[in-house]
């Protein structure tokens, strides 16, 4: 089979993984090397999905002995087959690499014979890359649930990063669907980041130690293939957080590919399911919220036409309006409207003399959503008429998918 | 007053040095193509290397490296009036220390900071977007058209991550490009005009198995992409048509 056909089936057949991103690391260019995996994360392209490719992104092969309810690739399915060379692979990754068009790699595979066969194939691509070709740039594995502990950990040393897909919110829909055990998945990423902690103590007392996966350990779920509910899924993620130190927790709204009577009759992606619920990863990551303050026990599901922060706003309106001149940072990131950036723009500018509403708008606050919430001087904005129905009306014309308008979540169409 | 430097970022700052103390309002142009105004005096800046090292030293202990890549990235953008706004961030910067990058309630200072963000912007979109391809020479070549003039920012950056090769950046709407071999970088001196608009790879050809690599690529940028999710308009919010023409998977 020709490398370019061997390309399409295992590029087609890893698109549904939603953690392209390639960020966090910082290794730097070898002289005479090639590479340097730059700390901010860099686009390369955006394919028509309008999702970034920051990284090659393929399977070693499609090949699986599972069976998978939601997986193209189940060992049922009639697809075409294909599996790469090692050699094959670092030819391809170096190439692209050095033509600019992708900042690394991104390996996963189907579980050929058994999971440690499997991953080692996987390393050694890596290996290959890093100790022959002397790439510097960035690689991600996959951690192939089942892997043994000593596997996992050579994976770490090449990789920038390692992952492994918790796949589904719950237990359950794992048995349900899947022929993985929460505990395959559970156990190496407890591993991983017991190594990452270690790595780090030991590094402290002597650098010459090689970093082990520098830019941390993420998962993915699939959203929507289950009746688990956003308030399970929102919980889980936090905990992800707290307990793995996870980098990132990614969702990928379900796309049907294969007709199975398990698995729910849905036309289109839940893409704004998926949506609300990167906003509320959002919230708990940089903007102090709590998974409790998110969705609630009576409400286990995020609006649809509300995004989660203005959501929450509505209900604690007893808090606001704020003066934006005195309030803290923490109570300024809380309001509708103003983004991260613009509250640290606010508390910076503040220490120049106060503001009112038009440098507000200078600064990239959203008056249409923040009015609501927020005083200059001890003044509303005029003409500012507060009501449940004023208020609901202008959060809910600004929070849709498509007419991203809230600078507030910017960064999250990068998926 | 009006200071009119010969349009080198040492000029520049030798320009600053001079304006410091000027009472009056102050700009700053460049010397060839400023449109003589009527009722204001101008004078000649003239380059003095120590008076631009010391605004120089003096922005670093003030605000940093970063600080003062702000103020390069200001001068690099080449916005009609980019050189007033920088002068007057500068200024402030001296009075209020690094409190002045968010001196939003100032007009000059906000489009200064706002400058800034957009040459960030499109450094860091050209990044990724910028594609090499490899020349019969065995060179990798990567010609672009920014808007802003980001060469020798990008410069930095792919000296670190391909320095094992050997490689031109070149910016064919300014006419100048960048040459790196073996850990140097140099300008590249053209013979005419003509020659530094001129895109190398319709002059030199490419590598043999360049096209079979370009092939690979855009077959893969096809595949990758969601069906059920197609939306060319979120494509096109990111990836901004004016730096489709030099992109391998847009062609
Ligand atoms: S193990 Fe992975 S590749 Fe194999 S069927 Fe399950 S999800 Fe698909």
């Amino acid at each position: 089979m020709e490398l370019i056909e061997k390309l399409e089936i295992l590029g087609a057949a890893a698109k549904f993984d939603a953690s392209c991103s390639s960020s966090g690391s910082d290794r730097r260019g070898s002289f005479g090397g090639i590479g340097s995996a730059y700390k901010a994360g860099i686009c390369h392209s955006w394919a028509a999905d309008g999702r970034c490719i920051s990284l090659l992104k393929v399977l070693f092969t499609n090949y699986c002995i599972n069976d998978c309810a939601y997986c193209i690739n189940r060992r049922s399915n009639d697809v075409r087959r294909a599996a790469f060379t090692v050699d094959e692979l670092v030819m391809l990754t170096m190439n692209f690499y050095k033509r600019n068009y992708i900042e690394g790699l991104f390996l996963s595979s189907g579980i050929i014979k058994n999971a440690d066969f499997t991953m080692e194939k996987l390393i050694s691509v890596a290996k290959k890359l890093r100790k022959e070709e002397n790439f510097n740039g960035y690689i991600h594995l996959k951690v192939i649930p089942g892997a043994s502990e000593i596997l996992v950990k050579e994976a770490g040393l090449y990789a920038d990063r390692v992952s492994v897909n918790i796949e589904l919110p719950s237990e359950k829909s794992l048995k349900l669907l899947t022929e993985k055990s929460r505990e395959s998945i559970i156990k190496p990423m407890t591993s991983i980041s017991c190594d990452i902690i270690e790595n780090r103590e030991e590094r402290s007392k002597t650098k010459k130690l090689p970093v082990f996966a520098p830019a941390g350990q993420t998962t993915q779920l699939i959203v929507g293939a289950t009746p688990d509910n956003d308030r399970k899924i929102v919980k889980l993620t936090e905990a992800f957080y707290k307990k793995f130190s996870m980098k990132r927790v990614y969702y990928s709204a379900f796309v049907p590919v294969n007709s199975d009577n398990r698995l729910p009759v849905v036309s289109l992606p839940p893409l704004d399911r998926e949506h609300r619920l990167y906003q509320a990863d959002w919230l708990m990551r940089f903007y102090g919220f709590k998974a409790d303050e998110i969705v609630s026990e009576e409400n286990p599901f995020l609006s649809e036409d509300i995004d989660p922060k203005a959501f929450w706003a509505m209900r604690n309106m007893h808090l606001f309006p704020l003066e934006i001149n005195s309030a803290a940072f923490e109570m300024i990131l809380r309001v509708p409207g103003i983004g991260r950036q613009s509250a640290f723009r606010i508390v910076s500018a503040r220490k120049n003399g106060s503001l009112d509403f038009d440098d507000l708008k200078r600064i990239g606050v959203v008056l249409k959503r923040a009015r609501y919430f927020i005083t200059c001087r001890g003044k509303m904005m005029p003409e500012t008429v507060v009501s449940e129905q004023t208020v609901l009306e202008a959060m809910k014309s600004t929070s849709t998918r498509a007419g991203a308008v809230d600078h507030t979540f910017e960064q999250l169409s990068l998926f | 007053m009006i200071f009119l430097y010969d349009g080198t970022f040492e000029g520049f700052l030798s320009a600053v040095f001079d304006a410091f103390l000027c009472k009056e309002k102050v700009e700053i142009g460049k010397k060839c193509g400023w449109q003589p105004q009527l009722f204001s005096e101008t004078v000649e800046v003239e380059t003095v290397p120590e008076k631009a090292e010391r605004v120089a030293d003096k922005l670093l202990s003030v605000c940093g490296r970063r600080g003062f890549s702000s103020i390069v990235y200001i001068f690099l953008s080449e916005v009609e009036k980019c050189e007033t706004y920088d002068f007057y961030l500068i200024k402030t910067l001296f009075k209020r220390g690094t409190k002045a990058f968010s001196y939003f309630q100032n007009e000059k200072i906000f489009q200064a900071v706002n400058i800034r963000k957009k040459v960030a912007r499109e450094f860091d979109k050209l990044l990724g977007l910028l594609r090499f391809t490899e020349l019969s020479s065995g060179m990798f070549y990567a010609p672009f058209e920014p808007e802003f003039n980001i060469l020798p920012l990008v410069t930095t950056h792919f000296y670190e991550r391909l320095s094992g090769t050997k490689w031109m950046i070149h910016d064919l709407r300014r006419g100048i490009a960048v040459y790196h071999a073996e850990g140097n970088t140099e300008n590249v001196e053209f013979i005419d005009e003509m020659t530094s608009h001129l895109n190398m790879i319709a002059v030199l050809g490419k590598s043999e198995n360049e096209e079979d690599f370009a092939k690979m690529w855009k077959n893969y940028f096809k595949t990758i992409a969601i069906e059920s999710r197609i939306n060319p308009k979120l494509q096109r919010q990111f990836m901004p048509q004016r730096y489709w023409k030099y992109m391998t998977e847009k062609n």
